[in-house]
């Protein structure tokens, strides 16, 4: 029979509590330290930065900016494509989302891919793959100036091009939010709608889409802070003269003057915190008001006009071979030799010379493998930060901990430059925290900075995974003498397998072509795939395209690949671990 | 045995338990018995560990362990919901506590094959709980915390979440396994059939206080307070006109009678008799349940089922009881 600890051992369960105790506070400690060197000081630096700047006040600093017509023109420029963004991405990204959900239409199967390409085939590689297609010696634009010869080589670039692209890579938020909130409509609205005499169109335009007015709401503002603070897009489309302003912030870095960048991106942070506010509370209303519990399933409504049935098919399949004509002509571009490419023409020999050469060629494979060792170091180190600070304040619900677990949310409401700008404030001198260490140029610096724009997502996905568990399990493993680490060893972590996996795909994809932290921080010693990537869609060199879009393809598919996988993966997991639905 | 010495719980700034004693004999089996909110599954998570005690003390087997966390008190505790690790089959969930203690595998084996043998489990040791009734689900719990030889075992209300067939089933197994190997158990529930059939003891509850604390019998036959006695069992309070009509003398106490001890009929072999109209009847099977008017009140009284009941709605009757079923309390 066992009981409580006897007597005779007091003392040594005291010591060995203490010892737990000391350990779980040093783990805290190393935790509070990250977050302060590379969450918060950063932040603070930049503060610092525009409060003392190098020159003047910071008064004639902010006069010096908002005078610089340079930078008078980049927040017209950023406004006008971010306006301009949020009607087209918003035009595509809902009519996608209608006629998925909402419409029946023929081949839901090849368009639900055809839209989701956006969500593998986005940031800096999407754009590449643009240059490659419609650049200046895009095989596109070859075929083009063909048939027009007046049209100039350089067509695709300055506003028009960021403003095309933007359009077809940015409606992924539609693609995961938008249609959920399609399919949780109580469909008697609809048929209340036609009883009264709609026609089964008018009755989604008059129903569907004002119910879901707060989740577009949230849509417009998402799309308007990612178009305003686009980087790769304007970078390698923008051209000498349409600026923007992350660009912007990373031209003054440049020119030695950080504390403009850093009063720059600090606005620009103003003005996105402010932004997201407003789009997360839009959020939660789609989900309170957009749904019934006690209404009918949604039903894809059949258009019997066969006129508007036909526009309707004509609308989707027309977005869908924009969609796919990128994606589609890099690959073919992948497979093509040199001479192919540099006479405009894609005919038909393909090789999988590029691939070897990646493969083999340590120097062209380079950037895909400093890209994956650093993924490699982000990842496990955000998931565990953000599990640790998840499981905390889960345990020890308290201010503090709550105030932990929202700090983690910082870099949600930071534009990626102003991060890297305030790590290269921060760290581009001797930094007391690191032992006076100057971590720029370094390796570490960027796989640092990834850490920190992983843990908004790490944080949402655990502290709502926690929020879940049942709590009677970890009382359970307790009431069967399993200490806190045990228990989290044994019970909490394997229960959170499925969302830890999804979310290590998440962080893979956001890691693995990072452009805007990663050309503000890298060096020669972990030269990224993002950076590389965009060198090559901006030089334009015939003989480096079938190696960029090889990079496109094998980072496109690698992204897939991780997300089916996870997907799969959690979804086995899962299924070991849920209860029949009838039980 | 587990000791409860004027022990107080406060969440926030309310005290839901104050100065509370409890003594569990070694081997005894008591039962916390009460409405929703009256404290029970507060002072069992108390005991358990995972509710902080404001004051006052926890002893189990003659060690304070009020400051020790539950992970040390080396009592097994049975969850409502069972708490089944969903990620384990049935033999790792029962074996959890045993590689805690870091026994060998082959003498996890064994005692995690001997417990499922005795809670009829031998088949199901690798399936999933997902897999399971909840029944099974139930036993496997019981089992988990069986096999780490607690001296002392806490119940949750481990058969609400069961349909009414099982938690008969189980009622018994469990009052078996407590026979068989006599650990000391403090149970919670508030269902009353569950807490006088089970319990050597029942400890009535409200608002953090006991009521009373004795065998089923005194509980039922000869509770204590009127909460008790209306809580426990259904009981038809004696009020001043109804006491007249029943021709009982005047008295301080609040006087009840059980509605199973009233006979009902036309010749009545009752030392106390009334006479009043039958306003509701209803036949429940086994028995019949009458409700009948007397002096401006209703009292309710449970008959076995006869076949042809010649008492129907509207029928003049005469009720009573014998002057020994007058149940008595302080007012």
């Amino acid at each position: 029979m066992t009981g409580p600890v006897a007597d005779g051992s007091v003392t040594a369960t005291k010591a060995s509590r203490y010892r737990r105790a000391v350990a779980r506070w040093a783990a805290l400690a190393l935790v509070l330290w990250f977050l302060l060197t590379f969450l918060i000081a950063p932040n603070l630096y930049s503060f610092a930065t525009v409060l003392n700047p190098q020159q003047g006040t910071f008064a004639s600093l902010v006069s010096d900016l908002v005078t610089v017509p340079r930078v008078q023109r980049a927040v017209v420029n950023s406004l006008l494509i971010a306006i301009l963004s949020v009607v087209t991405v918003n035009i595509v990204g809902i009519t996608q989302a209608l006629i998925l959900e909402a419409i029946r239409v023929r081949g839901r199967t090849i368009l639900t891919i055809a839209y989701a390409i956006p969500l593998v085939f986005g940031s800096v590689s999407a754009v590449t793959g643009y240059a490659m297609v419609y650049g200046s010696n895009g095989i596109l634009t070859r075929a083009l100036t063909t048939l027009f010869p007046a049209l100039p080589a350089d067509w695709f670039s300055g506003m028009a091009a960021i403003w095309f692209v933007h359009t077809f890579t940015m409606t992924g938020y539609h693609f995961l939010f938008l249609r959920p909130a399609i399919r949780r409509v109580d469909f008697s609205l609809v048929e209340a709608a036609r009883s009264l005499g709609l026609s089964p169109m008018r009755a989604m335009l008059t129903v569907v889409v004002p119910i879901l007015r707060p989740m577009i709401l949230a849509s417009v503002l998402m799309v308007f802070i990612g178009a305003a603070n686009s980087f790769a897009a304007p970078n390698i489309l923008g051209g000498t003269e349409f600026q923007m302003l992350a660009p912007l912030v990373q031209a003054l870095t440049g020119l030695g003057r950080v504390d403009m960048s850093a009063l720059l991106g600090l606005s620009m942070a103003a003005v996105t915190g402010t932004l997201l506010v407003w789009a997360l509370r839009e959020e939660r209303r789609a989900r309170v008001f957009g749904g019934s519990k006690a209404g009918r399933p949604f039903k894809r409504i059949e258009i019997r006009s066969p006129v508007v049935s036909v526009v309707i098919h004509v609308i989707a399949y027309t977005l869908a071979a924009i969609n796919f004509t990128p994606v589609l002509i890099t690959i073919l571009l992948s497979l093509s030799t040199p001479e192919a490419i540099r006479r405009g023409q894609i005919d038909g020999q393909f090789s999988l010379a590029n691939y070897i050469d990646v493969a083999s060629n340590t120097g062209v494979a380079q950037p895909i493998v400093n890209s994956l060792v650093m993924s490699a170091i982000a990842i496990p180190l955000a998931l565990i930060i953000g599990t640790f600070v998840a499981q905390l304040a889960h345990r020890t619900r308290n201010r503090a901990t709550d105030a932990l677990q929202l700090s983690l949310f910082l870099p949600y409401f930071l534009p990626g430059i102003l991060i890297a700008v305030g790590m290269l404030i921060t760290f581009g001198s001797p930094m007391p925290l690191v032992g006076n260490r100057v971590l720029v140029g370094g390796f570490w610096i960027l796989p640092i900075a990834y850490v920190i724009v992983l843990l908004p997502t790490v944080a949402r996905f655990m502290g709502a995974a926690y929020a879940g568990l049942d709590p009677a399990l970890d009382e359970a493993g307790a009431s069967l003498g399993a200490r806190n680490l045990r228990r989290t060893l044994t019970i909490t972590l394997p229960l959170l397998l499925p969302i830890l996996m999804q979310v290590a795909a998440l962080g893979f994809n956001a890691t693995f072509d990072e452009y805007t932290l990663s050309v503000m921080l890298y060096n020669i010693h972990n030269r990224p795939l993002g950076v590389t990537l965009a060198t090559l869609a901006a030089s334009q060199d015939p003989n480096l395209v079938g190696t960029a879009t090889a990079y496109v393809v094998i980072n496109t598919f690698l992204s897939l690949g991780v997300i089916l996988f996870a997907d799969y993966m959690s979804r086995r997991v899962a299924q070991r671990q849920t209860a029949e639905v009838d039980r | 045995m587990i000791k409860v010495d004027d022990l107080t719980v406060r969440y926030g700034a309310t005290e839901v338990i104050s100065g509370l004693d409890l003594h569990v004999a070694k081997g005894e089996f008591v039962t916390l018995l009460g409405s929703s909110g009256c404290g029970k599954s507060t002072l069992l998570r108390t005991v358990a560990g995972f509710v902080p005690a404001a004051a006052g003390a926890v002893i189990i087997d003659g060690q304070d362990v009020t400051r020790i966390p539950p992970e040390d008190r080396g009592v097994g505790l049975v969850f409502q919901s069972y708490a089944l690790f969903p990620h384990l089959d049935v033999g790792k969930n029962v074996a959890f506590g045993l590689r805690v203690k870091r026994l060998s595998s082959r003498e996890v084996a064994q005692r995690v094959d001997e417990v499922l043998e005795t809670t009829g489990l031998t088949h199901f040791k690798k399936a999933m709980p997902a897999d399971l009734s909840g029944g099974q689900q139930q036993r496997v719990a019981i089992a988990r915390v069986l096999v780490t030889g607690p001296t002392v075992i806490l119940m949750d209300e481990p058969l609400s979440n069961l349909d009414a067939a099982m938690r008969i089933t189980l009622r018994a197994e469990i009052s078996r396994l407590h026979r068989e190997l006599g650990m000391t158990t403090l149970y919670v529930t508030h269902d009353q059939q569950e807490a006088l059939a089970l319990s050597d003891r029942v400890a009535v509850m409200r608002n953090g206080a006991f009521e009373q604390v004795a065998s089923p019998d005194a509980v039922y036959h000869r509770p204590a307070t009127s909460y008790v006695c209306e809580f426990v069992g259904s009981a038809n309070r004696l009020n001043d006109p109804l006491s007249a009509a029943f021709g009982l003398p005047a008295g301080d106490e609040v006087r009840y009678v059980r509605p199973e001890r009233i006979q009902i009929g036309r010749d009545l072999d009752a030392g106390v008799r009334a006479t009043g109209v039958v306003r509701e009847r209803s036949f429940l099977g086994t028995i019949t349940h009458y409700t009948v008017a007397i002096a401006d009140s209703d009292i309710g009284i449970m008959t076995v089922s006869e076949p042809g009941d010649p008492i129907q709605v509207g029928d003049r009757v005469s009720c009573g009881f014998d002057a020994v079923d007058v149940i008595e309390v302080p007012r």
